[in-house]
């Protein structure tokens, strides 16, 4: 009898393995064709391990642009470049400092996935439309969808927190959001000084006072 | 099906890795119990979704069972609470596996509550606790031993210390063979581009090293054939120690100019289910006899 349990015990077990290693494999026509038991099992065994495979090629920045709704001046104030500098300082304690870097990436992060989502999205519906519409008009819905995300909610929250810390009073002020791409250059341009800076994402104006967290 | 039952024979007889397992729980109980105090400021923030940080999950899905996080969130610090008394009584051994699966389904839900900030440590524990619940790590460093159904318990805790090897075995084949099928790894440059990450920017050496290209090179090729070979190598004696001695190399630098401290020390000290209690033991006299023979000398002279 105990050895009989012991031999089931070892066929779950045998069982398991190749479960996880169907799931985790990169995507084939076998394991993506299971789409509804992928998910059950991300779901509870959830794992991804391509350790920078491929390593991201850019580094990023995030401008909050107060605009005074007063004088019609605009502040600027790039967020991430201080968190990462304090993070490198604290080493090897920077666990507080980590975990803002690792919410405001992750933050980003979404942010870009659900752009390309929604870009893949529009440009297919567009597509099958009788009426195009132009690409400014795509642009702009993609931007209205990101809005109404947690990510960017975030990002508005901690908006506030920076302009408390600066003294804007955000009753007076407007603000915007804008991410940006610093391309990494080729490894034969390491030695280039010139680094191509591009926007990847620009809100709408948001009046602070009436964003709810 | 001779062999077949004489693996299992084999498997029951006894708990192989008792001594390491002791001791990685009790490391792991500090290891989560360290993070933790870390976080400690952050809780705010992190679990209890009262800072600027938008939870991610409303609804939990944890281990099969889906749940409101809102009473978790809102008793963030009774949650915290309970959750540490169960990780102390796991480090000294008190109610052993059943306290192994509450720290388990614990965990699984604080990871669950900001999966943010999570890395691929934090998913390495989250399967190493699994296997934990399976295993009696409790023959060391605990408070009392099991005495009954020990044919069992081995049985369980080999498996159990098995699937810690395979998983660490996959986690790096899965990993070189992402890293062969991406342009930057297959052409050796793409330690280039990690180290110019600002992110993980750990050293003031990282912008300078990257520029190196018999530095970038190497530690490219080096780092994928390493993860490419280990799963085969790390299985036959005679290749068991050179390769793990590399791999820790490996996650040294990683945790050095990466910033990735907790995440790589804990692949360090998975590595060391790969020697069973015979060569823990046959290590601890070696090292012994070698102070007997010092003091020796010293006493002659």
């Amino acid at each position: 009898m105990k050895l009989l349990i012991f031999k089931l015990v070892f066929i779950v077990f045998i069982g398991y393995w190749l479960i996880t290693l169907f799931f985790i494999m990169p995507k084939n026509p076998l394991n993506i064709t299971s789409q509804n038991t992928k998910d059950l099992f991300e779901s509870n065994l959830f794992q991804r391990w391509s350790f920078f495979a491929p390593p991201p090629t850019f580094n990023e920045r995030v401008y909050f642009a107060y605009k005074s709704t007063e004088y019609k001046k605009i502040d600027f104030y790039e967020i991430l470049v201080p968190v990462l500098e304090k993070k490198s300082k604290a080493i090897p304690f920077n666990t507080y400092e980590q975990i803002q870097d690792y919410i405001l990436a992750s933050t980003l992060s979404n942010i870009e996935t659900n752009m390309r989502t929604y870009q893949d999205v529009l440009n297919y519906t567009n597509n099958q439309a009788v009426v195009k519409v132009s690409d400014s008009l795509i642009s702009n819905k993609i931007v209205e969808e990101i809005e109404k995300t947690n990510d960017f909610k975030t990002l508005i929250n901690y908006a506030k927190l920076i302009a408390e810390k600066n003294n804007i009073d955000i009753n007076k002020y407007s603000l915007q959001i804008q991410i940006h791409k610093i391309s990494i250059p080729q490894f034969i341009d390491r030695y280039s000084k010139t680094r191509k800076e591009e926007v990847i994402f620009s809100s709408n104006f948001h009046n602070l006072k009436y964003e709810k967290i | 099906m001779k062999k077949f039952n004489e693996v299992i024979k084999n498997l029951s007889q006894e708990n192989n890795s008792s001594f390491y397992l002791g001791f990685f729980r009790v490391f792991i109980c500090f290891w989560l119990l360290k993070k933790l105090i870390f976080q400690w400021k952050l809780i705010p923030l992190i679990y209890s979704g009262t800072d600027y940080l938008i939870p991610a999950n409303k609804i939990i899905k944890a281990s099969f069972i889906s749940f409101n996080s809102g009473p978790i969130r809102d008793n963030i610090y009774l949650f915290l609470g309970i959750y540490v008394l169960f990780i102390i009584f796991l480090m000294v051994g008190i109610g052993k596996n059943l306290v192994a699966l509450v720290v388990f389904l614990l965990y699984d839900i604080l990871q669950k509550l900001c999966p943010q900030i999570l890395n691929g440590g934090d998913n390495l524990m989250r399967f190493v606790l699994l296997y934990l619940v399976f295993a009696d790590s409790f023959n060391f460093f605990s408070f009392g031993k099991y005495k009954r159904f020990l044919e069992i318990r081995n049985y369980f805790s080999n498996l159990s210390v098995l699937s810690l090897k395979i998983h660490l075995c996959i986690i790096y084949f899965i990993s070189a063979i992402h890293k062969i099928h991406s342009d930057v790894w297959f052409n050796g440059v793409a330690t280039y581009y990690t180290m110019n990450i600002e992110r993980f920017n750990g050293t003031p050496y990282n912008l300078s090293l990257s520029k190196n290209s018999i530095f970038v090179t190497l530690s490219t090729y080096s780092t994928w054939f390493l993860e490419l070979s280990y799963p085969f190598l790390v299985w036959f004696k005679a290749s068991r120690k050179y390769i793990i001695t590399l791999m820790i190399i490996l996650h040294l630098s990683i945790a050095i100019f990466m910033m990735l401290y907790d995440f790589q020390i804990l692949f360090i000290v998975v590595q060391g289910f790969f020697f069973v209690n015979e060569e823990f033991v046959a290590n601890a006299k070696i090292r012994y006899s070698k102070i007997i023979n010092l003091r020796l000398r010293l006493n002659k002279n």
